[in-house]
């Protein structure tokens, strides 16, 4: 999965959100992936999951860089 | 590899690769994302399916495999 970065002018993205949906009880990790975290680390935003045993969270607790910078994720 | 392992029947890297396919087939159902990465550890065979995509979210199965029983010792599902 990927994000598009859509442009919408004079805004910032200040967080993502996605979920995990597979069942925790069958053996399917609920929190977030290498792969999430790696792309949270990359994106600079706070990422909310859904999961079916609650809500994770992963990456900076706020935007790098605050609301500074162009539109989309931070640079 | 200690004298009581060579001892022993060991599984092929073939024959874990099977078995991880078998369960991450069941589990996930599309595996064309993933590139396969597998190594003899202390503990069994890592069977480990990562993204081909270096961009992209989600995950793929991890598997502890032990390498005479063909058993899957432990194994996590990211998503």
């Amino acid at each position: 999965m990927k994000y598009r970065r859509a442009p919408v002018s004079g805004h910032v993205v200040v967080g993502v959100f996605h979920t995990h949906p597979n069942p925790s009880a069958e053996g399917w990790d609920p929190g977030p992936s290498e792969a999430d975290r790696d792309a949270d680390e990359r994106d600079g935003v706070h990422d909310l999951i859904r999961a079916d045993n609650g809500i994770h969270v992963s990456g900076p607790e706020s935007r790098r860089g605050g609301l500074a910078g162009g539109p989309g994720f931070p640079a | 590899m200690s004298t009581a392992q060579l001892l022993t029947p060991q599984l092929s890297s073939d024959e874990v690769l099977r078995v991880a396919r078998l369960d991450a087939d069941r589990a996930y159902r599309d595996l064309t994302r993933f590139v396969i990465r597998i190594a003899r550890e202390p503990d069994g065979w890592h069977v480990d399916f990562d993204l081909q995509d270096a961009a992209a979210r989600g995950g793929g199965p991890h598997y502890v495999i032990d390498p005479e029983s063909g058993v899957i010792v432990t194994k996590r599902y990211e998503q």
